[in-house]
């Protein structure tokens, strides 16, 4: 069995309906082929999204997305639509149904990215953690995932959540956003972790901002002092 | 989506009072959702149905408001802002919790605790799913009966100290970041074993992961 024949398989292999034979032949395959099974797990893992009450955000955010996929037609395998298809009535409980237009374009990264989206919109912080998780994944100069993790970092009520933000915008290289972020009332632990993040990243630009901070006088005494150490570290670095 | 406003009461005495309220659907695990200024809050699992609220009145005038607010299953509280308050909910109730200057207390509850506090201490026992806590200059305590395999947790304190004890047979990845603080930990860290990813991050404060003695 190829891997076309086992993607043809798998909606009907996850959901337990081929039969035994069949079954073993798709097990085998994914038993043999990491492709596959990371797939096969991404599948698993979409089934898993709890299934609470969509917010309208997350509604407009997925018809956004589907909006754009339409608009760029490719030819992709009836299947993968049908995943997004599942995807959409799993996350969301949208009514079954719906006319999804076959034949267009969207990959493995992109069902992934679209796990990590819809996790961060979830009501449960450990789900949205999840979702940051996700994007480690993604394309490093993915746009999409770069602003789901700045609003995440902006506006999230956790601060785990906010502080995980940090890192995933670290790795991204998301400089400009994490600079800006230093401008926004922050709790003091994310404020630090976002100048370890600008230093790191050697953002000049922030200078201005850590100045700002470290004279603030409703700034945490820690932060002062991280913002201080940190204009020295990129003084020494070279970059003033 | 038909949004459903199962309850909306009002209540006010001049003593300590209790208030009852509803999910709309009991057979499903409810969301509490509670922020508070500066009195303390405990939540203690219980074999019932509703969500009891006894509210304890703290300020000069002696008088207590207690709101309650039940939409899709999510029940937000909202309590005078200086009164402490004591509220049982069913076992598996999942917990949105915050305090400015308050502490918070958690027992026997096993839905997932999202917890946080500026400057109160966090102290959670019995927990059976997944935890995730911050406290700006409080302490956080959590000690786990057990942990859902796949959920990840963040505990996370910038001047308290972090102590939690896990199950003995935990299978997690565990990422400790700590600066000032001590660290001791009873598991392997940074092993990317398969199992949810635990991050501890603390500045100040000391990070403490301990095993549960084996009953």
């Amino acid at each position: 069995m190829n891997c076309e024949q086992v993607k043809t398989e798998l909606p009907d292999f996850l959901a337990g309906s081929l039969n035994p034979p069949a079954q073993a032949r798709v097990q085998d395959h994914l038993d043999a082929c990491p492709d596959c099974s990371e797939l096969a797990g991404l599948w698993d893992k979409l089934g898993a999204i709890p299934d609470e009450l969509p917010s309208p955000r997350l509604r407009a955010n997925f018809h956004e997305m589907l909006a754009r996929e339409t608009a760029a037609p490719k030819r992709a395998p009836a299947w993968i639509w049908q995943a997004v298809a599942a995807a959409v009535i799993a996350v969301m409980g949208f009514a079954a149904g719906r006319s999804i237009p076959r034949e267009q374009s969207t990959e493995l990264r992109d069902i992934r990215d679209m796990l990590a989206l819809s996790l961060l919109q979830q009501q449960s912080a450990s789900d949205r953690l999840k979702g940051i998780s996700y994007t480690y994944q993604a394309n490093k100069d993915d746009a999409q995932i770069r602003d789901a993790l700045l609003e995440a970092l902006n506006t999230d009520s956790s601060v785990d959540v906010r502080l995980a933000a940090v890192d995933a915008l670290r790795r991204m290289s998301a400089q400009q956003g994490i600079s800006d972020s230093l401008e926004r009332p922050q709790s003091p632990l994310v404020q630090i972790a976002l100048i370890d993040a600008v230093v790191e990243l050697n953002e000049t630009k922030s200078v201005a901002v850590l100045q700002k901070l470290q004279a603030a006088s409703d700034v945490d005494e820690l932060v002062k002092q991280r913002a201080r150490q940190a204009l020295g570290q990129l003084r020494s670095k070279g970059t003033l | 989506m038909s949004r459903i406003f199962a309850l909306l009461c009002l209540a006010a005495s001049l003593q300590g009072e209790t208030i009852t309220a509803a999910f709309s659907d009991p057979s499903r695990p409810g969301i509490l959702k509670l922020r508070q200024s500066n009195g303390s809050i405990t939540v203690r699992g219980y074999s019932g149905k509703d969500v009891l609220i006894e509210a304890n009145p703290n300020n000069k005038h002696g008088k207590s408001i207690t709101r309650t607010q039940e939409d899709g299953n999510r029940l937000t509280i909202t309590l005078d802002p200086n009164s402490s308050a004591t509220i049982q909910v069913p076992f598996q109730t999942a917990l949105q919790l915050q305090s400015s200057n308050g502490s918070i207390r958690v027992e026997k509850v096993q839905g997932e605790i999202d917890v946080q506090s500026s400057n109160g201490s966090i102290d959670v026992r019995g927990a059976a799913s997944a935890v995730v806590a911050h406290s700006t200059n409080g302490s956080i305590n959590v000690a786990f009966d057990k942990v859902d395999a796949r959920r990840p947790m963040s505990f996370s304190s910038m001047n308290g100290k972090i102590d939690v004890i896990f199950p003995a047979d935990l299978k997690a990845n565990l990422k400790v970041q700590h600066q000032r603080g001590s660290l001791h930990c009873d598991f392997d860290l940074n092993t990317n074993a398969p199992g949810p990813e635990i991050q501890f991050k603390s500045y100040n404060g000391g990070v403490n992961i301990r095993r549960a003695q084996q009953k």
